[in-house]
Parts: structure tokens; sequence; C-alpha cells
């Protein structure tokens, strides 16, 4: 099976999961009805319903056009330039995505300013910069012009965490 | 109308206003220049920065971005060969050899004269145009409404790159996640979980940043410094009046081309691009000139893309619908400043309305200013490294996402949502229909219900007036078009240039 063929088909079949899931297991309890609808259509839950009994159906007739269209071609050689989804190379993606969830973790404790220069700081010298002292310079200098630029310009009150007092 | 017209000027005519169109072309441009940055991403950074300005200098800084990438993204598209926005990817056939011909400067220059003619043009096309336009759909009611937004949304299939059935299922991605927050009729929750950030619904700023900004950073750690390298040098050459002449029908009849499909919702720039070349390509009598390196060729293509820009805007002031990803992102601008694009806002803001066009208006002559500018600075531009251009556009992501509704929560959407673009990416689903869906979607079901309310629950009501036929053979019509685009576009993919996967959205 080629790559974009596996990739559609994994595709379809996940979303079809997902859509049902939500249809059956998470709609009911998730979005509250009344007791008196005037007309079906007019239910809280009628829109969600027509949206998800679509999305299954489309990636259900995605999946099983995939697999047909894989049939139809086994035999073939698969595609020596074909773009595998995910590699080895996507490690530093999750690591990036990583640093961003934490980033988020140390938000409410620490505010946006440190945490922020943290994460620039860390996704500079993961991009492969050895050079520390310029990517820390850089790091402090833009959060601060941001946080300046939006606390004085913009008047957004940016949470400072411990640096209260000193900004 | 006078006395409208001079309460607009009062409305303009401040130094704030001429500051916020002029850096919004700059930024664009810049933005538009660099081959990985997209205009949709330039716009959606740039839209927090407007919260705390006025409706019509926010409104002007981010259409100084739409029109500034619109031109940029020709530059890198001459110079290396990498089209800065797809729009810009017909700008490849004959910029790029012409610049291996040492004429670098000469295609940048026509391609700037180029898109400030055309744009020009579609300028004052959407200034007569639009209130005629606006002035018939106050006749509207929910049925109208509903079949409109259902005709809009017909723009999905163009916006799902290579596959529809990928774009239909994003859109229904972002139809579903607009239901979260209250029922409008009974006031229920729907899908907050009992958590009362979710009472209002998913905050539209964070989750476009989001899908639009997060992503491209991710994918940077994948295909780490990776930077646009400069192939010619733009100093050299330049157009002189007559090439401008011998260019002018083809200028001309791009702009043209552009305004008419700038006006149609979904169509988009690089379409109208394309038809615009192959029109030119067809009456030149240098035609077998066109992609080795003919002058007329980057006019028409540049004429075409631009032409756009300013009917683009043409449903979306008139009937309250974005013809494209950037202008739904314009649409939130107008949502956010508490204005709603459409009739009502002809009758209720028309100084706004006004003081709108007159920047639009000179729109073109900044453009001609900073583009002229901009085509020396890009060798400096391209060479910012990715290493750090994307960190600190990341941490300028957190800071707008933030300052929406000064909430920790939203910098949580932002993140939830850049992941979920990035491996709709990587899965190769398209964004834009998602976004689209999202912002038309609540529309949708607002006027569906208030339809069924008024009928008592007869569907017949969406099928009660002329409105909602003329809507309903739009909308097939435009379906069966687009499929058939679709169809027939699978199998000319190969002959057209190359544009970058994470550009196709944009």
């Amino acid at each position: 099976m080629k790559t974009v063929h596996k990739r559609d088909f994994v595709l379809g079949l996940v979303v079809c999961a997902l859509a049902l899931l939500v249809l059956f297991g998470i709609l009911p309890w998730a979005v509250k009805t009344p007791r008196v609808i005037p007309n079906l259509a007019l239910s809280p839950t009628f829109w969600p319903r027509i949206i998800l009994v679509s999305m299954a159906g489309l990636s259900a007739f995605l999946a099983i056009h995939t697999f047909y269209e894989a049939n139809k071609e086994r035999g073939t050689a698969p595609d020596e330039g074909d773009e595998q989804p995910f590699d080895l190379s996507d490690l530093r993606v999750i690591m990036a995505a990583l640093l961003m969830v934490l980033f988020c973790a140390l938000l409410k404790p620490l505010g946006v300013v440190l945490p922020a220069i943290a994460m620039l700081f860390g996704m500079i010298v993961m991009h492969g910069r050895q050079e520390w002292p310029k990517a820390i310079g850089i790091s402090i200098a833009t959060v601060l012009i941001l946080y300046m630029f939006f606390r004085y310009v913009a008047k957004v009150p940016v949470p400072l965490g411990p640096l209260n007092g000193l900004l | 109308m006078i006395e409208n017209l001079s309460d607009a000027l009062v409305l303009f005519l401040n130094v704030y206003n001429i500051i916020a169109l002029a850096g919004g072309i700059g930024i664009g441009v810049i933005v538009g220049a660099i081959p990985g940055m997209t205009s949709t991403m330039a716009v959606a950074l740039t839209l927090p920065f407007t919260f705390t300005l006025p409706p019509v200098t926010g409104i002007l800084l981010l259409l100084g971005v739409y029109k500034g990438g619109v031109y940029g993204g020709s530059i890198p598209a001459i110079l290396v060969r990498a089209p800065g926005t797809p729009a810009a990817s017909c700008s490849v056939l004959d910029g790029y050899p012409l610049a291996q011909k040492g004429q670098a400067g000469k295609a940048l220059d026509i391609a700037l004269y180029a898109s400030c003619f055309a744009d020009l043009v579609s300028n004052l096309s959407l200034i007569l145009l639009v209130g005629y336009l606006a002035q018939l759909v106050t006749s509207f009611g929910p049925p109208e409404n509903f079949t409109l937004i259902f005709f809009s949304l017909t723009i999905i299939a163009s916006v799902s790159g290579d596959s529809l059935l990928r774009g239909f299922i994003s859109a229904g991605a972002g139809l579903l996640l607009a239901t979260v927050g209250l029922d409008l009729i009974y006031g229920t929750d729907r899908f907050t979980f009992g958590n009362s950030d979710l009472l209002g619904g998913l905050a539209f700023i964070p989750l476009l940043i989001g899908l639009f900004a997060i992503p491209e950073i991710l994918n940077g750690y994948a295909k780490r410094g990776s930077t646009g390298k400069v192939a010619a040098d733009p100093s050299g050459s330049r157009a002189t009046f007559a090439d401008f002449r011998y260019c002018f029908r083809s200028i001309l009849r791009g702009s043209l081309i552009g305004v008419v499909l700038g006006a149609i919702p979904g169509i988009g720039g690089a379409p109208s691009a394309f038809v615009s070349y192959s029109e030119a390509m067809r009456r030149s009598p240098n035609r077998k000139n066109f992609g080795k390196g003919e002058l007329e060729g980057v006019a028409a293509a540049e004429a075409g893309n631009n032409g756009v820009a300013g009917s683009t805007m043409i449903p979306l002031l008139a009937l309250g619908i974005p013809g494209d990803v950037i202008t739904a992102v314009i649409l939130g601008a107008f949502m956010v400043h508490g204005l709603r694009p459409g009739p009502m806002l002809f009758e209720q803001n028309i100084d706004l309305i006004y003081a709108l066009f007159i920047g639009i208006s000179i729109s073109s002559l900044f453009l001609l200013i900073i583009g002229k500018t901009a085509i020396h600075m890009f060798k400096h531009i391209a060479s910012i490294p990715t290493s750090y251009l994307y960190p600190v556009v990341m941490v300028l992501c957190v800071f707008g996402a933030y300052a929406v509704n000064n909430s920790f929560f939203d910098i949580y959407v932002m993140v939830a949502f850049g992941i979920l673009g990035f491996l709709m990416m990587r899965m190769h689903v398209p964004s834009a229909p998602f976004l689209i869906a999202f912002i038309l979607g609540p529309m949708l079901e607002d006027s569906f219900r208030q339809s069924l309310l008024m009928s008592q629950g007869s569907l017949l009501i969406f099928a009660r007036s002329w409105i909602t036929w003329i809507f309903w053979s739009l909308t097939i019509l435009s379906v069966v078009l687009m499929v058939r685009r679709h169809m027939a576009g699978r199998s000319a993919e190969k002959a057209l240039p190359v544009v970058p996967e994470e550009k196709r959205d944009g």
C-alpha cells in the first residue's frame, strides 16, 4: 500500500471512529436537551448530529475508497519519493510541541514573561543554534519588547508572576 | 452623500490610519516575500494588534497586510523560484527565466507596476459595485441568509487542496467545534463539559493563530535551517515606460479578470493569475516566448493575481461572507470591533465604509512606494535564519492569543489547535476549510433554526423566494464547476510549478 493510501485509510478510520464516539458516547450527555421541543430540527442536538453523521459517512467513504484504490494498484511498486507522514526528524517536532505544553503548564504559577523567555530560548537551541549568549539575549529582548508593547501600548494586563513589581 | 463623505474624511484623516496602512503593506510585503511564511499567518498575527486600535485603523492595517502579502509573494517567485504565496506561482513561469537572464530588476519592476495598476482597478470596482449589492441584500430574511451562507460554504471546495473529501472532513470538524458553547435558542450548554471558559464558544483568534501559525513553526523543526536563497540580484536592469506600455493590454485584461474572479467567493488569486496568463499567451504575438522569460507573462500573472485584492472584499462588505481565508480573518476583525459586514453596516456605519474606501484607494500608491523599496531589501529579509524567526513568531503568537480575552485559556486553545493543525498538515488535511466552516457555522445554524421557527418546522421556507432559488442554483452550479475543475486540476497539476505544501492553505 502506498503511503498516501495508508494515510487516507487511517485518517478515514480514525475520523469515522471519533465521529461515532462523539455521536453515541459524548453527545447524549455533553448537550443538554429541553424536555419539550416543538420540532426535531430546533433541538440543540440536531445540528451536531447532522454534522457528525456527515463526518462519519464521509470518512467511512474515504477509508473504503482508499482501500479500493489500493487494491486496484496492488502489485505496483511504492513510489520511492513517497513522503512518510511521520519519521525520526519528528522527534524534534515532538520535543518542540512538548515544550509548548510545558510552557502552558507554567503559565499559572509563573505568569507569561518568564516561561516565554524560557520557551523562546529552548526553541532557538532546539533549532540547532549553539550561540547561547546570543540566544539568551534575543529571548530576553524579544519577550521584554513584546511585554512592553502589550502592557503599555495595547493596555493588556500581562501577568508577570514572580516578576510582579519588577517590570 | 456629501455629509457622509466629509464624516469619512474626518474619520480617515489622521496620522495613525496612514501609518497603519503603510505599515500593514510593509509587513505584508516582507512576510509575503519570505518563503515559508504565509499571508494568512501575517494577517492572523497582526489581528491581535488591532484590538485596541479604532476600527478604521485596525481594518486598514489588516487590509494593508493582505495587499502587501499578495504582491510580496512575487518577489521570491521571480528571484529564487519559490513563490511566497500560491497566487504568485504563475509569476515563476516567466519571472524566474527573466531573472536567470539577468533581468530580475525588470521583471520585479513590471510585476510591481502590474500589481499596483490591477490593485487600483480592483479597488475602484469595489467602491463602485459594493453599495448596489448591499442594497439588494436588505430584503434578505433568515431563509435567504441560510441559502446565501450555504452557497458561500462551497468555497471550501476551492481551498481543499488535492482532496475534496479531506477538505469536507476538515470543514465538518470546523462546523462541529463551532457548536461549542451556549445554544442560542434554548440557552443550554453544548460540549462545554462544565468549563465556564467554553460558554461563549472557542475564541476565534487563538484558534486561527493555532491553526495557521504554529504548524509552520513546528514544521520548521522537521526541516531546520532552511532559508530563502537569493539566486539573482534584483539591482541592474529596470523596466521602462515603454515596457509598461508594451504589457499594458495584458495588464488591463488581467486586472479585469482578477476583478470578476475575485468577486466570486472561493476563486482566489491563483486561478485568476493563471487565467490572465493563458489569455495573455493566447493573444500575444510573442506567445512562443511565454515560459522562457516573457515580460508580458509576468505582467499578466501579477495583474490577474492582484486584481482580486479589492474585489474579494465585495462579497465580504456587501453580503458579510468571506471570499477566501484572508477575508475570513478580516471578517473576524470586523466582529472583534462589534461590526457585522453586510447591508446593515452600510446603513449604520456608512462613514466607516467610506473611510475604508478612502484608505483602500490610496493603498495602491503605498504599495508602489513600499514595493519598490522592498525589492532591494529582499536579500536581507530572506537571510533571517528560521532558527530565530520561528521561535520569535511563537512568542508573538502567545502574546497575541492572550490579548484576546486576557485569559490563559486562550493560550491553551492556541497550542492545542497548533498541534492539531500540525497533525492535519502532516495528514494532508487542509486547515482552511476548517476555519471557514468554523466562522460560517454559527451563522448557518442560526439562520437555519430561525427559518424553521418562522415556518413552524416546514422546510419549504428554504424555497420561499426567487433569492433562495438563485442561491440554490448557484450552489449546485458552483459545486459542479468546482468538482470538474478539481478533476481537471489533478491531471494538470504536474505541469504547474510546485508550491510548498505549507503555502497551500494560505
